[in-house]
C-alpha cells in the first residue's frame, strides 16, 4: 500500500517563501498564515506535493536528526494544514518531497507552528452566490451610493 | 459617448463611457493623470456603462451563481487571457481581455457608486492590466522626496492615509494613500494612480486646508472623507519614483522607526492587496515577495506629532 501524502491546494491557496518564513493565503476563507522555521520547511516538502515519509527523510537530514524522531510532528502539522484547507490529502506523489533552501536552518528542530491571521476574513463573508438576482447580477446594496 | 485619455504608469489609457454620469464619478480620482494631447495608441482601453442611467441593460449572465468564487471571481471566465469578477459589494462587473488589452466595466447605477469605489475606480481592470506589464497594483500609500519614494503598506486603519497626507501638507510629492502601481524593473518603482485620499472625518490629517476638497462632506456621518487632490495639489501629485524604503505604519501614539524583515513587510503588504483585488492574479504574491527583500523595510510608529512622522519618512526616502 502506498504512503499517503499531501499537496498544496492551488489555486485556492497562494503562497511564497522568503528566507525562513512562508506566507500562505487562503483565497476561499480570507485567512492567511505564517509558517516559520521548521513549519516553513515542512511546507516546502509538500510544495507542490510530497509524502510524509519523504518529507521526514529530507527534514531529518536538514536538522541532523532521525526521521523517526520528527515523524509525529510532521504528520500532526500536515494534518493541521489540511484542516486549515491549505493542504489536500493525496496518494503518495512523485517526486516525494519538494526542495528546501540551501542555507542551513536557523535553529534546531522544534514542533512546527502555524500563525493564523483573520483580519481580512470579513472580505469574503458576503456570499456572491446568494447576492445575485435571477439574471445573475448582484443586487444593489442598500448602503451604497 | 465620453472619451478620456489618461497617462498611468507612463502609458496611455483610454476610457470610454456611455453618457457622463459614470465619468463624473470616476474622473475626479484620475483627472490628475489626464492626457489632453495623446500621441500614441492606448496601451489599455476601458469601456464602461451603467444600466440605470443609460437605460442599456445587461443580458442574463452566461454563468450560474455557483461559478462565482468566494471573492467574486467568475472561475469559468478567468483563464490565461480573460479575467472576470462580479463585485457584490458595489453591484458591478469587471472584465479584462489581456490579448486585446481591453477592459469592460459595468455598474448597476452610476448615481449610487460606492464612495470607496469612486475614490479608486476601475481598480480590478487596472490591476489585471498592470500584472501583464510587470506591475502590481498594491494596497499602499506612497510619498516621495527628490531622493525617492517610501511605500506605506498595511491594512485599513494602519495609518497610511494619515502619514501620506501629513507628508503632502509638508510639501512632499504624493503618489497615493490607498492603491499604487509597483514595478520591479529596472529597479523597484512606484507609480501614482489616484489623486484622492480617504480619511476618517476625525483624523488629525484632515487639515482645514483640505476640507474644501472633501467631495462627500454631507455624508461624513456614514462615510470616510474622500479628498480630491487634483485641483488643489496638482504640482505635488507625482507620476512615479524609485522605492527607497517600505514602511509599515502603526498608530501607537509615539513616533519611531525600527527595521523589520522582508517577510514582515510581505505579511503587511500582501494580504490586503490580494484580498482587496479579489485574489489578484497568480503572480501577484510572487511579485510582492520579489519586492520585499529588494528595499529596506521598517515599522513606522505614528503618533500625534505629524511633523515627526514627516521627518521620519523623509529620512527613510534618503536612506
Amino acid at each position: 500500500m502506498s504512503e499517503r501524502g499531501f499537496s498544496i491546494r492551488v489555486p485556492a491557496i497562494t503562497h511564497e517563501r522568503l528566507d525562513d518564513e512562508v506566507i500562505a493565503i487562503n483565497l476561499e476563507t480570507g485567512i492567511y498564515y505564517a509558517l516559520v522555521g521548521p513549519g516553513a520547511d515542512v511546507w516546502s516538502c509538500f510544495d507542490p506535493a510530497g509524502s510524509v515519509g519523504g518529507a521526514c527523510v529530507v527534514l531529518a537530514a536538514r536538522y541532523r536528526t532521525s526521521a523517526d524522531e520528527i515523524r509525529a510532528d510532521v504528520e500532526a502539522f500536515a494534518r493541521r494544514l489540511e484542516v486549515a484547507g491549505l493542504l489536500a490529502d493525496v496518494e503518495a506523489p512523485d517526486p516525494p518531497a519538494g526542495a528546501l533552501p540551501v542555507a542551513p536552518p536557523q535553529s534546531g528542530w522544534a514542533s512546527p507552528e502555524l500563525e493564523e491571521y483573520r483580519d481580512m476574513a470579513d472580505l469574503v463573508l458576503l456570499d456572491p452566490i446568494h447576492q445575485v438576482d435571477e439574471a445573475g447580477w448582484p443586487h444593489l446594496p442598500e448602503s451604497a451610493g | 459617448m465620453t472619451s478620456l485619455r489618461y497617462r498611468i504608469a507612463e502609458q496611455s489609457v483610454l476610457v470610454r463611457a456611455v453618457g457622463t454620469d459614470l465619468v463624473e464619478r470616476t474622473d475626479p480620482a484620475l483627472s490628475a493623470r489626464r492626457d489632453t494631447e495623446p500621441d500614441e495608441a492606448p496601451a489599455l482601453t476601458i469601456d464602461m456603462w451603467d444600466s440605470a442611467v443609460s437605460g442599456i441593460g445587461m443580458p442574463r449572465a452566461p454563468w450560474v451563481p455557483q461559478e462565482l468564487a468566494p471573492l467574486g471571481l467568475v472561475g469559468s471566465y478567468c483563464d490565461s487571457r480573460f479575467m472576470t469578477a462580479v463585485d457584490v459589494h458595489t453591484a458591478s462587473l469587471s472584465i479584462f481581455d489581456a490579448a486585446t488589452s481591453h477592459g469592460v466595466f459595468w455598474l448597476h447605477d452610476a448615481r449610487r457608486m460606492a464612495y470607496w469605489q469612486s475614490a479608486s475606480p476601475l481598480r480590478l481592470i487596472l490591476s489585471w492590466w498592470g500584472s501583464r506589464r510587470g506591475m502590481q497594483l498594491t494596497h499602499a500609500g506612497a510619498v516621495a522626496t527628490s531622493d525617492g519614494a517610501v511605500l506605506l503598506v498595511g491594512g485599513a486603519g494602519a495609518g497610511k492615509s494619515t502619514a501620506a497626507l501629513a507628508c503632502l501638507a509638508a510639501g512632499l510629492h504624493y503618489l497615493g494613500d490607498d492603491y499604487c502601481l509597483v514595478a520591479l524593473e529596472p529597479q523597484p518603482w512606484v507609480y501614482g494612480v489616484y489623486a484622492t485620499a480617504k480619511l476618517r472625518p476625525d483624523s488629525p490629517s484632515l487639515l482645514p486646508a483640505l476640507r474644501p476638497s472633501v467631495r462627500n462632506a454631507a455624508r461624513l456621518d456614514r462615510e470616510k472623507a474622500i479628498i480630491d487632490l487634483a485641483g488643489t495639489h496638482e504640482a505635488q501629485l507625482g507620476v512615479g519614483a524609485p522605492i527607497r524604503a517600505i514602511a509599515v505604519p502603526s498608530v501607537t501614539g509615539r513616533v519611531g522607526v525600527s527595521a523589520i524583515s522582508p517577510s514582515a513587510v510581505l505579511r503587511a503588504m500582501a494580504p490586503s492587496t490580494i484580498f482587496g483585488l479579489f485574489g489578484a492574479t497568480p503572480g501577484s504574491l510572487h511579485l510582492l515577495a520579489d519586492l520585499a527583500p529588494r528595499v529596506p523595510g521598517y515599522r513606522l510608529e505614528v503618533g500625534e506629532d505629524l511633523d515627526a512622522v514627516v521627518d521620519a519618512i523623509s529620512s527613510l526616502a534618503a536612506s
